[in-house]
């Protein structure tokens, strides 16, 4: 997660084109072709190579580690010592609730379903981080199906993770809480958690959750998708809406509300989003609509802000 | 104030107003489902906005009813009724005079009634429904000079009757006038009641050329028109053609304009020409909106007879016919037409010669063949005096007697009877001339006893040369007709430079039976004319050939002798209009020495004037007496019916006289083939100044209140849609 390509880079790659893409994986690895494009990164397994300090060789030492010319200069057996490099694991929590289903009866490919959405970023950003050598972590919740696979930088285990994204049934309410209880028993102390959810029905003392999460020394993003419908409510007559997760009915006529809501809309994401700055929470609002490459990038400047500020 | 409906049969669309509601509940009822996430807002912004959603779909509701009920409305076509509340209570007219419009255009069809049995028709219902109480009077309205009335009075039967006898006329209308006419029928009455004039018409817009005089009293003026439609029409406008002239071919170049009003569309007709019973031609005649008046020649050949019997048989009219329209009457045009005849003339050598250019009638006769050779239907004899016989001529229209020294006294009588029947005579003078001889025997033919031979020096320098020119030509005679030089008006071109040496003086003679045409340079007469009879003299003081003049070679020569022909023959009238519209003034020049003009009119109707002293006088004629530089004229006005008039002249003793050449035509005025409706600013210039107005104009804007109804339904519609837009419309 150490890349950072331009962000004025325009990608040719829509969405439109990404979401034709049936197999999530090839899905994932265009995203992260078209981020690493230009860039060469070092794929590099061990030891870090950050030199800190010579020690006296001590019989048992690795030999490995010994300076040979210094030893050749001084006649001095010394140890070379490096920086260990810590390996953060990157947690992606994905809203598996029938509300992120939305967007799947529509026709327009450009902003399609929101977890659709989501399960690709997540997938990119899996893909990316194997890439890096960081493990991934993943944790799709709802409250009738909660899937969790621990941290891991194989690429056996990144097919696992592509696998369970493809196969998770948006369905039931959400179970935000639940799924954090889960998150806080198993993660290490420095971890990065991406968290992709509409935070529809979600009560907004879920945030304070995810502070306790950054007081724990994790760095955590909350990608706050939502279609654009939901953004520019853009229906005409009168419609009757049901309610994805429950059994909720209105029948207005929809330019009628459509000022109204828009307001409570706003209310909402203002809300959520000074609560996640209240706890240090990176948020970020992320239309189906928005580049899966743009959102991305955001995702890893972040843990390059967070990796930069740590050494 | 009443309403009413003029299409209650339209009631049924009241039911639309229910629709809306229905379209509402309907709508209502098939919302289209959607599942929503976000659905929590929905709830929470259909509580805030619930109580003003429904206020304004109300209003939305009440705007949709409201428009289509306006719309429902409009189509029983609703009217207001309070102008004819009030004529039939205390305004209700005691004295109405009916002005029936009997213009040309009124004999228009409209489902093949006239639109004049219509007006009557409606004139006849009005009458016999009006109050026992009520006068009527009638302005039977053809033009100023026909106009008939009948003064008001309780008997409504004479009304009645006088409606029975009443045709259309084929003149031009004049409303203005005839309410004015109507005014002054109205004046007379002494009641001082409601007085009121009904004016039943089609309203054509020609028919408002003029002024009325102010409204004397309490006068209602009501236009009626016979119908609503507004008929195209298309017309014989006018007629070019030049009047065939004996020596002509026989055939005449026609250029018929055919004019066209209100056509919609371009479209087509024909255009039939008959001579008599025998079907000439067909043209096809295309209209087009942007073009004026199509105009179409033709060429169209005379009916031929035989010399030997000039008199006979009947002159064929033409006839123009165009194809049916809305007004028959204007589609047709008859025009007078001419039997060409060979015209014989008769050259009698007073001095032949053996050398063909000294002969006498050598130059003559090659000008009289230059006709010919164009066509004309000359047949030139020339004969020697000793062999001249009655028989020669019986034959001929024209004889030249040139430089002829005696003939025989049966001879000279017969000459004298030939002329005075009708025939011309051209005296031409010489060096054979017996002057006792030719006063004592050809005394009623000379316009005046021959003195003697008048001898000039002619020499080669025309500067000392004594010879004579011809001047002081009667530039306005028929017989100088497009000789005269256009910017010398004094001067015959091509005969400018003639010298005379030697010529034949006349007496002096005060009596007015003759006309000088033409002077010598010094003043002595060169040509002069002489009425015996039904026929015509011309004297001619020198000689044809060259002996004692050069006229035979200058230009104007053979132009000279032509037209001295024609005028012979009677053939050169002064040029006047031979088609006149319907009601117009023809003008007559009646030959010298007339007495009696009979104008037979179509239907074989007589017209007859008589000359008492030097005034005429007869039933539609008006005599413009001389005056100046005037020579005067009489005016014949009674041209009302369609068709040819044929003009016959008669001198003291002898019968009347046809003359084809005087014969012209009547059509319709073109200004009554504009069937096209007035506007209300029209029909209010024919209203006279305090009158009260009433037209089926103002009615037709009674009965149009429809029209606001729909502008409302248009206003509340445009009202929905922009509440449709503000409220329940998407903004992108």
């Amino acid at each position: 997660m150490s890349i950072s390509p331009s962000e004025s880079k325009r990608s040719l790659l829509t969405n439109e084109a990404i979401f034709q893409l049936s197999a999530l994986e090839l899905r994932a690895r265009v995203i992260a072709e078209e981020i690493f494009a230009g860039h060469h990164p070092s794929k590099r397994f061990g030891a870090s190579t950050d030199f800190v300090e010579h020690k006296q060789y001590t019989p048992g030492d690795d030999l490995r580690h010994l300076d040979w010319k210094v030893f050749a200069r001084q006649d001095r057996a010394v140890i070379r010592k490096y920086r260990e490099e810590t390996r953060a694991p990157t947690y992606l929590l994905l809203d598996g609730s029938a509300s992120m289903a939305y967007g799947a009866q529509l026709e327009e490919a450009e902003s399609g379903q929101k977890f659709d959405y989501g399960a690709t970023v997540a997938a990119a950003l899996a893909l990316i981080a194997q890439t890096s050598g960081d493990p991934v972590s993943l944790l799709a919740f709802s409250h009738s199906e909660r899937t969790f696979l621990p941290p891991m930088a194989t690429t056996e285990h990144l097919q696992q993770v592509f696998s369970r994204l493809q196969r998770i049934q948006c369905q039931g309410q959400t179970d935000f809480e639940g799924a954090l209880d889960v998150l806080q028993g198993k993660m290490k102390k420095k971890s990065v958690v991406v968290v992709i959810s509409d935070l529809l029905d979600v009560p907004r003392q879920v945030i304070a959750k995810l502070g306790v999460l950054r007081k724990r020394g994790a760095e955590v993003l909350l990608l706050h998708t939502l279609h654009r419908d939901e953004l520019e409510f853009p229906f005409d007559g009168v419609i009757r809406f049901e309610d994805m997760e429950g059994d909720r009915v209105s029948q207005v006529s929809a330019p009628g509300v459509r000022e109204t809501y828009l307001r409570e809309l706003a209310g909402f994401l203002k809300t959520y989003r000074e609560e996640a700055h209240k706890n240090r929470i990176h948020y970020f609002l992320v239309p189906t609509h928005q580049s899966f490459i743009k959102t991305v990038n955001q995702v890893i400047s972040v843990s390059r802000r967070v990796e930069g500020s740590r050494s | 104030m009443n309403w009413a409906f003029l299409a209650p049969w339209m009631a049924g669309g009241l039911l639309l107003v229910a629709l809306p509601t229905l379209i509402h509940l309907i709508s209502r009822k098939k919302a289209r489902p959607l599942e929503f996430a976000a659905i929590a807002f929905v709830l929470q912004s259909q509580k805030k906005t619930a109580r003003s959603m429904r206020l304004k779909e109300l209003l939305l509701l009440a705007v949709r009813t409201l428009w289509v009920l306006l719309l429902a409305v409009g189509f029983l076509q609703p009217v207001l009724q309070e102008v004819q509340t009030q004529n039939k209570s205390n305004q209700d007219p005691k004295t109405v005079v009916l002005v029936l419009d009997r213009s040309a255009s009124m004999q228009a069809e409209v489902n093949d009634v006239s639109r004049f049995e219509a007006a009557v028709d409606k004139a006849r219902q009005e009458i016999r429904s009006s109050d026992p109480d009520v006068k009527w009077g009638l302005v039977l309205c053809g033009s100023p000079t026909t106009t008939e009335w009948v003064k008001p009075s309780f008997e409504k039967q004479n009304v009645l009757a006088r409606l029975d006898e009443a045709t259309p006329t084929n003149l031009r209308g004049s409303l203005p006038h005839c309410i004015d006419a109507a005014q002054a029928l109205l004046g007379d009455d002494d009641s001082k009641t409601v007085q009121k004039i009904w004016v039943v018409s089609d309203m054509a817009r020609h028919a408002f050329d003029g002024s009325v005089s102010p409204a004397s009293g309490q006068v209602q003026i009501h236009f009626e028109k016979v119908d609503d439609e507004n008929l195209a029409n298309w017309f014989v406008e006018n007629i070019k053609a030049a009047r065939y002239r004996v020596g002509d071919k026989p055939q005449t170049q026609l250029q018929a304009g055919i004019g066209h009003v209100g056509l919609p569309n371009p479209t087509e007709t024909t255009l039939d020409v008959s001579l008599g019973p025998d079907h000439l031609a067909r043209q096809t005649v295309r209209f087009s909106q942007n073009k004026g008046t199509v105009v179409k020649e033709m060429t169209l050949p005379h009916q031929q007879a035989d010399a030997k019997t000039p008199n006979a048989g009947e002159n064929l009219p033409w006839v123009l016919r165009l194809g049916t329209d809305a007004l028959a009457a204007d589609n047709r045009v008859v025009l007078p037409g001419q039997t060409v005849r060979p015209l014989n003339i008769l050259l009698v050598n007073g001095a032949a010669q053996s050398v063909p250019f000294r002969d006498e009638v050598y130059y003559l006769a090659n000008a009289l063949q230059q006709k010919k050779g164009k066509g004309g239907q000359l047949a030139v004899q020339v004969v020697l005096p000793e062999s001249l016989t009655t028989s020669h001529l019986a034959e001929a229209q024209v004889v030249f007697l040139c430089n002829v020294q005696k003939l025989s006294r049966e001879l000279a009588q017969a000459l004298l009877q030939f002329v005075q029947t009708g025939g011309g005579l051209f005296l031409a003078m010489g060096d054979q001339i017996d002057v006792a001889w030719s006063n004592q025997a050809l005394k009623k033919l000379l316009p005046g006893n021959l003195r003697g031979v008048k001898t000039h020096q002619l020499l080669d320098d025309q500067a000392k040369s004594m010879g004579l020119g011809l001047a002081r030509f009667d530039a306005r005679h028929p017989l100088f007709e497009g000789m005269v030089d256009s910017v010398e008006k004094k001067q015959i071109v091509g005969l400018t430079r003639v010298q005379t040496h030697t010529l034949m003086l006349l007496e002096p003679d005060a009596s007015e039976e003759r006309d000088i045409l033409a002077h010598f340079t010094d003043d002595t007469p060169a040509m002069v004319e002489k009425q015996v009879g039904e026929g015509r003299v011309i004297f001619w003081a020198t000689t044809l050939d060259r002996d004692w003049s050069d006229m035979a070679i200058r230009p104007g020569f053979v132009p000279l002798i032509n037209q001295i022909v024609l005028y012979l023959t009677g053939q050169l009238a002064n040029p006047r209009t031979w088609l006149h519209d319907a009601g117009s003034s023809h003008v007559l020049l009646p030959p010298r020495g007339v007495s009696e003009i009979r104008i037979k009119g179509p239907q074989d109707r007589l017209f007859a004037a008589r000359q008492s002293e030097t005034a005429w006088s007869g039933e539609g004629y008006t005599h413009q007496p001389a005056t100046g530089q005037n020579p005067g004229s009489l005016l014949f006005d009674r041209t009302w019916e369609l068709g040819i008039y044929e003009v016959a002249f008669r001198r003291p003793g002898g019968d009347f006289r046809v003359y084809p050449t005087e014969a012209f035509s009547v059509k319709i005025p073109a200004a009554e083939s504009d069937l096209q409706t007035a506007d209300p600013l029209t029909l209010e210039t024919a209203v006279p100044l305090g009158a009260h107005f009433f037209t089926q104009v103002q009615r037709e804007q009674q009965n149009s209140m429809w029209r606001i109804f729909f502008l409302l339904a248009c206003f509340v519609f445009f009202i929905e849609a922009w509440i449709l837009k503000k409220w329940f419309t998407r903004r992108r």
